[in-house]
């Protein structure tokens, strides 16, 4: 898995490539707190997110709660959504 | 002040001396001074009466005293005598009773000064007034006085005498005088004459004896007592004897003293071969026990499949007779012997060395327990002069079925310790050695996985307290079953130590402890035929999920179907992992005609995923987990789960 991070003020975008899984979610966390204090809206562009288990979801609700819910995430395949959806997430989060 | 013996002797020599020479200078002093008073009385009176017969002589009409010259010429008669009476004056004088006064007629002196002044001032007719002395009265009735009548005058002390002159009336006296002084100065140089002597005679004496006593006893005890000071029992032999040619109690003193220091060298001598020989004894029991302990390892432990061994030896403060051997056989079988041969030291040892060895030797052959023992009977008997023997129970474990062939040549029952501890049912046979026929027989038992066999000597069960009160088999057994059931070998052992331990409570033991625990363990999971035909093994960590999703993608299932069963196998492997404390985990994936199954195995807790409430947490605590068991349940088809031996079998199964 790879993080492409990318900010622009208090705009941050995270492109997210390959599994975010047990094993690599720690990666994500890792990311997430390089953002700094002056991050305060966040965009996960998850185009190339092929694969999500429980540990990475842990992750992107961890994220959203930090930035007070000014989290988006785009390009949501459908594999993950269904993901997203199984475990009751999706409505809480904003998808685009 | 009086430290020494010396210093205390001469001090009572001293004040002898001044006390005895006090009492004789007394007594002297009142000698003399009575034989001298007397003397004196009696010199006085004689002078008094050569006085009044010259005044006799006087007493004519031809003589007149009161001329000049007749005076000097019968003075100067007086004088003389005077001098030669040896006294300091002698005079005559008339009494005048009624008118109280007494006229000098004729005065001397010895002393050429004093005569001169006696007649200047007592010329003749020359008058004094004073009363009569009790002498002068009874002079004038002719009665003499001998004693001195001492009084007061111009010329100091002195005693006087008087006597009666016949030839005028009867109221003429003569008188002699004599100083006090003078008299004590006789009587002093009298008594010096002869104290003086004997005091220097009585120091020459003590001087002498002081000498002597220096000689004879003071020295020769300083000798004596510097030479035993000196005395070092490594140079007793040459013991310098002072010098005491004499033949009295000092040199049989010297004599004893020498005689002693050369028995206390002797004994001190014998001490130190004692010493040496105890060491040298005792190093060859030190490297006996070492051998001992090197034949007869204190600790041993064996793990086999289905098998532990742990056993532990503490001899006894010498070499005792105890032993045990554990022989690896073919096949994961194990064969051990316990045993304790009679008597301690050296000798026993190397018995139990040899019966040792023996019985390796067979077991390791191959020969059941009682063929084992039979020979190794057979072998002693052949020669044993000592008449020694020895207790042994040997048995065989075939680990895969806790069958123990056993035989028991008169050893202490063994205890079967599972739930409790209770005796090895079984024939006691007789002890090695003694009898050449004792046909001991195979006995077997089962032991059911997690059963012990626990095989000791007696210095378990005649452990002895303080009052020399033996532990005993029933009162160890009881105690193992309050304790029981054990986790492994070695916790027997231990307890089994510890049992005693606190029977004997730090009493010294005086025999050999030896314990050996034979535990039937279950299966562990590495050994056990896994329920699932074709399953890894991969460690129990979350890294091992990389293998099973390569399987799960190598299968020919497309592409959805794979991830959402890796993401639920995901799920589930992330749980054991996580939470089961497992060691060991397998995993086998399987192509259905329908979709996939795959199986994970694991040793940890059992946790069974399909009925366990799986739980449901608000959005906002989603970060900290709870979603993984839903995930499975929502993405599989199916998922099974059972516990087998020991062990967690869960089947997801996905289907399209």
């Amino acid at each position: 898995m790879t993080i492409d991070t990318a900010i622009d003020g208090t705009q941050a975008t995270m492109a997210i490539e390959g599994w975010l899984d047990t094993q690599t979610a720690p990666q994500l966390a890792k990311a997430l707190d390089g953002l700094g204090e002056g991050v305060t809206s966040l965009t996960l562009d998850l185009k190339d997110l092929e694969y999500v288990s429980s540990a990475g979801i842990r992750q992107i609700v961890a994220a959203h709660k930090r930035m007070g819910g000014h989290m988006v995430l785009t390009n949501v395949r459908e594999e993950v959504l269904e993901v997203l959806r199984l475990t009751g997430v999706a409505p809480r989060l904003n998808i685009s | 002040m009086f430290r020494s013996v010396t210093s205390r002797i001469v001090a009572a020599f001293l004040a002898t001396l001044v006390i005895v020479v006090a009492l004789v200078s007394f007594a002297t002093f009142s000698y003399v001074r009575g034989i001298e008073h007397d003397q004196t009385d009696k010199d006085g009176l004689m002078a008094a009466r050569q006085c009044a017969i010259l005044m006799g002589i006087i007493d004519d009409p031809n003589v007149d005293l009161s001329d000049p010259d007749q005076y000097e010429y019968y003075h100067q008669a007086l004088r003389n005598m005077c001098i030669d009476e040896e006294m300091g004056y002698l005079y005559a004088y008339r009494v005048d009773r009624a008118a109280g006064t007494c006229t000098y007629l004729l005065v001397a002196a010895a002393d050429e000064e004093e005569d001169k002044e006696f007649v200047r001032s007592c010329p003749y007719g020359a008058v004094s007034h004073r009363e009569l002395t009790d002498a002068e009265v009874r002079a004038l009735v002719g009665e003499v006085t001998q004693e001195a009548h001492e009084y007061d005058n111009a010329y100091g002390n002195t005693l006087d005498w008087v006597a009666p002159v016949d030839a005028f009336d009867d109221d003429v006296l003569a008188a002699s005088s004599y100083p006090v002084n003078l008299q004590r100065e006789r009587v002093s140089h009298t008594v010096l004459s002869i104290i003086v002597p004997f005091v220097l005679v009585t120091l020459l004496l003590l001087a002498v004896e002081l000498a002597v006593l220096r000689r004879y006893v003071f020295r020769p005890v300083r000798a004596i007592a510097d030479e035993m000071r000196r005395f070092k029992p490594d140079k007793a032999r040459d013991i310098r004897i002072p010098e005491m040619p004499q033949n009295d109690e000092m040199r049989d003193i010297v004599d004893a003293y020498a005689g002693m220091a050369g028995d206390i060298s002797e004994y001190l001598d014998s001490i130190e071969a004692l010493t040496q020989e105890r060491l040298q004894v005792s190093v060859e029991l030190d490297v006996a026990r070492r051998i001992q302990l090197g034949i007869v390892p204190g600790h041993f432990e064996l793990e086999r499949p289905c098998l532990e061994v742990a056993a532990l030896s503490r001899p006894a403060r010498e070499v005792g007779g105890d032993f045990y051997a554990v022989v690896r056989l073919d096949g994961d079988r194990v064969a051990v012997a316990v045993g304790d041969a009679s008597g301690k030291g050296m000798a026993v040892a190397l018995f139990m060395v040899m019966v040792k060895t023996l019985i390796k030797e067979g077991l390791a052959a191959g020969d059941s327990p009682a063929t084992v023992l039979n020979e190794v009977n057979d072998h002693i008997c052949e020669s044993n002069p000592e008449g020694m023997f020895v207790t042994v129970f040997a048995c065989v474990i075939d680990p895969a079925t806790g069958t123990v062939t056993f035989a028991n040549a008169g050893h202490t029952t063994p205890l079967v310790v599972g739930d409790d501890a209770r005796p090895l049912k079984q024939e006691i046979g007789t002890l090695l050695g003694l009898f050449d026929d004792i046909d001991l027989v195979d006995e077997t038992v089962t032991l059911a996985p997690g059963e012990t066999l626990l095989v000791f000597t007696d210095g378990v069960t005649e452990a002895v307290d303080k009052n020399k009160a033996f532990l005993g088999d029933a009162a160890f057994a009881e105690r193992l079953s309050a304790r029981a059931p054990f986790a492994s070998a070695q916790s027997v052992v231990d307890a089994t130590t510890q049992i005693v331990d606190a029977h004997a409570a730090g009493h010294e033991q005086f025999d050999d402890l030896t314990a050996l625990a034979l535990t039937h363990t279950p299966p562990t999971p590495a050994e056990k035929s896994l329920p699932v035909a074709g399953a890894h093994e991969v460690p129990a960590d979350i890294t091992s999920m990389d293998a099973v999703k390569e399987a799960i993608f190598a299968t020919s299932a497309d592409g959805p179907l794979k991830r959402r069963t890796t993401l639920a196998v995901e799920e589930a492997f992330a749980n054991v992992v996580s939470y089961s404390g497992a060691k060991h985990a397998w995993y086998a994936v399987e192509e259905m005609p329908s979709g996939l199954s795959v199986t994970l195995v694991d040793d940890g807790d059992p946790f069974d995923l399909t009925t366990a409430e799986a739980p449901d947490p608000e959005f906002e605590d989603l970060e900290f987990g709870g979603m993984g068991m839903r995930l499975v349940r929502d993405l599989a088809s199916d998922v099974s789960y059972r516990y087998e031996d020991g062990l967690n079998v869960l089947t997801i199964e996905v289907f399209d």
